[in-house]
This record gives C-alpha cells, sequence and structure tokens, in this order.
C-alpha cells in the first residue's frame, strides 16, 4: 500500500511549499517522508506486539508478518510529494473489511492446529504430513510418522477480515508526523539563513 | 527508486559456489547488485526469486505464498522436493526464508539509502542497531560484533559502547562497514553497509533525531551523507569481467 503524504499535510504548511524552489521542496518532502515512514513502523511494531492472537491461541510461532512488513517500509520524495510504500499484504484492513478469494484453488486453507499456521498444503507434504480430506467434509486432516489424524485446516469459498483501523495511526496523528517535521525543518533553515 | 524497482534493477549471478567462496572470490560491489543463491547456476530460476522479492516488496504477496511459488518451480525443475538438508538444499523452507528475507531487507535498505538527503540526514544524522525482528535463535554476540566494530574504526562517528550499550553512529560512521565486512572474525556477514548485515538477522536501522543524538553525546556536526548508497544496476561487461577473471566461464544459461 502507498500513502502519499502531500494529501496529509497542513493547508498553511502546503501554501508555503507553492512558494518555494524545486530542490527545495523536494528536500522538504524528504523530510516528510522519512518522518513517515520512522513514525509507522515504530507504530507498527508496536501493533505487532499486541497481536498475534492466532499463532497464541494455536500455539504456534507467530510468522512476524507485521514486524517484517514494518522493516521494509520505505519512501520517494520528488518536488510534489513523497510516496510511503507499506509492503504488508492486507494492511488496507485498517480502512476497509477485506473478503479474501482464492485465486488459483477451490477453496482457502485456513489453519487450525500450529503445524499448518503459516504454511501451505504442499509445505506440509513435504515436511512428511499426509494431508487428506474426508469425504464430504469442508476440512483437512493429516497424519504424519503414522501418528493419530489431527485436523489442520478449514476449507473455505471466501473470508472476511473485518476492518480495523488500529493497524495504521490515525489521519491525525499521520498529518501531525508529517507536518511537524517538515514545518521543523523549515525553521531551522529559516534560523540558519538568518 | 523504491524497494521493488530496485530487486528487478538487480543482475542475475548464476553460481556454483558456496556462500563463503562466493564472498571471498566476487567484489562485494557486484553481489550487492546482484540476485544469486550459493550454488544455484540456473538463470531462469534467479529470475523467478528477483520477481517474487519484487512482488513480496510491493505487498502483493506473503512470504508463504512466495515460498509456495519458488517451490512449485524448483519442483518443475527437478528438485528434490524433501525439505531435508536445510540450508545446503535449494528447496528446503529454511533455505527459501533466508533467501526471500535477506533479498527483502537489502533492497529495503538500500532504497533506504537511496532516499537520504541532506535534510534527511541534518533530521536524522544516525541510526540506531536494534532487533527489529524475531528470530527463533537470535545471535547473542551483536554487542561484541558493534565493539569490535567500533574498536576497528577508531569509534568514528559511533557511541562508544560497553558490551550491552545501545548501538548508535552516524549515519556516515565507517562502523557500519565494519560490521557489515565482519570485523573480529565473523564468517556470517554480507560485505555490506547496511543490515541485515549478516545471514537470517533480524537485527535494522531506526533513524534517531538530531536531538537524541545531542543527547547521546554524539558530534552531529560532523554528520555527513552514508556512504554505500552503490547503484543496483552493474553492467553486463562488468559482471561478465569479474566472471572471467575468476574463470566461471561456463553459467550453463549465461548471464542475463
Amino acid at each position: 500500500m502507498e500513502l502519499f503524504i502531500s494529501a496529509k499535510i497542513s493547508p498553511k504548511l502546503r501554501g508555503l511549499l507553492l512558494e518555494e524552489p524545486v530542490d527545495y521542496r523536494k528536500e522538504l518532502f524528504s523530510v516528510g517522508g522519512n518522518a513517515l515512514a520512522e513514525g509507522l513502523k515504530r507504530y507498527i511494531r508496536r501493533q505487532a506486539d499486541l497481536r498475534h492472537d492466532t499463532a497464541r491461541r494455536l500455539g504456534a510461532r507467530p510468522t512476524g508478518l507485521l514486524r517484517k512488513g514494518a522493516a521494509r517500509i520505505t519512501w520517494m520524495a520528488s518536488a510534489n510529494d513523497a510516496t510511503v510504500n507499506v509492503p504488508i499484504v492486507g494492511i488496507s484492513r485498517a480502512f476497509h473489511d477485506l473478503t479474501i478469494r482464492p485465486r488459483n484453488a477451490k477453496a482457502l486453507t485456513i489453519p487450525v492446529a500450529d503445524a499448518a499456521y503459516g504454511h501451505r498444503v504442499r509445505e506440509l507434504q513435504r515436511m512428511g504430513w499426509q494431508v487428506f480430506r474426508p469425504r464430504g467434509r469442508d476440512f483437512l486432516m493429516g497424519r504424519k510418522d503414522g501418528g493419530e489424524a489431527k485436523l489442520l485446516y478449514a476449507l473455505r469459498k471466501s473470508v472476511t477480515v473485518r476492518k480495523d483501523r488500529t493497524l495504521l495511526p490515525t489521519d491525525d496523528q499521520v498529518s501531525a508526523t508529517i507536518t511537524n517535521a517538515m514545518a521543523r525543518h523549515h525553521a531551522r533553515k529559516v534560523v540558519s539563513a538568518a | 527508486m523504491n524497494s521493488a524497482e530496485i530487486e528487478r534493477l538487480k543482475e542475475l549471478l548464476p553460481t556454483s559456489l558456496g556462500s563463503a567462496e562466493v564472498r571471498e572470490q566476487i567484489a562485494a560491489d557486484i553481489l550487492r547488485r546482484s540476485v544469486f543463491s550459493a550454488r544455484m547456476e540456473c538463470a531462469r530460476y534467479l529470475a523467478d526469486v528477483r520477481e517474487t522479492v519484487a512482488q513480496m516488496l510491493e505487498g502483493t504477496l506473503d512470504q508463504a505464498s512466495a515460498r509456495d511459488r519458488l517451490e512449485g518451480i524448483l519442483e518443475q525443475m527437478g528438485h528434490s522436493m524433501s525439505d531435508e538438508g536445510g540450508l545446503k538444499n535449494p528447496a528446503s523452507i529454511r533455505r527459501l526464508n533466508l533467501v526471500l528475507e535477506t533479498q527483502t531487507q537489502m533492497a529495503a535498505s538500500v532504497a533506504r539509502l537511496q532516499g537520504q538527503t541532506p535534510a534527511v540526514v541534518e533530521e536524522w544524522p544516525a541510526w540506531e542497531l536494534e532487533r527489529q525482528e524475531a528470530r527463533a535463535l537470535p545471535r547473542p554476540d551483536w554487542a561484541a560484533r558493534w565493539y569490535l566494530a567500533g574498536q576497528s574504526v577508531g569509534w568514528k562517528g559511533a557511541l562508544p559502547a560497553h558490551i550491552g550499550g545501545r548501538m548508535v553512529a552516524l549515519k556516515s560512521s565507517p562502523i557500519w562497514q565494519a560490521l557489515g565486512d565482519g570485523v573480529g572474525g565473523f564468517k556470517d556477514t554480507l560485505g555490506n553497509p547496511y543490515p541485515p548485515f549478516a545471514y537470517s538477522s533480524g537485527m535494522g536501522w531506526t533513524d534517531l533525531s538530531r536531538r537524541e543524538c545531542i543527547e547521546l553525546g554524539l558530534d552531529v556536526e560532523g554528520a555527513g551523507m552514508p556512504a554505500g548508497s552503490a547503484s543496483l544496476a552493474p553492467s553486463e561487461d562488468e559482471i561478465d569481467e569479474v566472471a572471467k577473471r575468476f574463470g566461471f566461464g561456463d553459467f550453463g544459461e549465461g548471464l542475463l
């Protein structure tokens, strides 16, 4: 997901930017982009530490989706804007419900066991699991090393994940982070020039 | 340039060498700008790795799906789909995670380095090295690595830290390259002055503001632009020259 910071800065700062030369605008947008990227990283890392409900419920190790994504947030600046890239699959759930449907399969496989969490069926098979679907049932079971059969995945035609606005900071927080950083840098330049 | 574009710009470096040999025999700059996987000679597979990583960096592909895709390709190529053999098996889950994580971390770091402007460095003159991703078995020696790297550069631009202290240095400090070079005898490093520094590391950079730097006692007036923001697009001639120099004439499918 990409966030464009020009839409988030205060009208006063936007007016000021219009009067500045191109190079300086890019400089200011780079400050705004970096401020938002760093703020998002910290925010998402904190959110990641508050989650892991599914992994915990299943007794599995978290996949670290949010923390890994936060560490890979980057940004680019131009004279007209800065774009912050948040490479986390499903992060748009911060703004709306997300319905997931299978792309190359008949059903989604929703892990319901620790062994299945974070793995596709093919991987479990490679790890020595014999995976099978009981006739007429909407789940997959598996057996490893001749042990007891275990419920591994629920099969679903689609899954809707509810909107969770706390995945990303509020618009006000985003706006304040960018505006404060850009305004502070501008003030530093004005003071230096004086 | 964003991290996905950076990844797509990388050249492919098919090689029959293991990781340590690759690092010793091929110039760090070439490695930095290439997609390679130890003992993987198939350029087509490396191109698939590159595209898969680019999609992860765009946020359109998660890691499990990325592994699944590469597993499918390796299976088509006739690789054993057993998960045994650990890192030496190109199709093992551990190896695939290592490739995907290292490539995405490196591309994100390079994008970050390329984004540094004098204004950004003025506002955030330093980085703090800290754990950003959990690991099942985190390396216990980061403080020692920091200490030895710092000693080797006379703590230039770096906060002299006692073991266990904060690992903070100016973006222009040579300590970052020393850390990436594994000063002190660490053999698991990648030779880069940016995270992840070592294979499978979950350590990363956090920007520190000018005010925090001053409070910590860093000389922010001496702050400069970071080193190591090299281009990621070597010419074919460059790679060809290195390949010939080290006698890797026959790459099977050839360099792309």
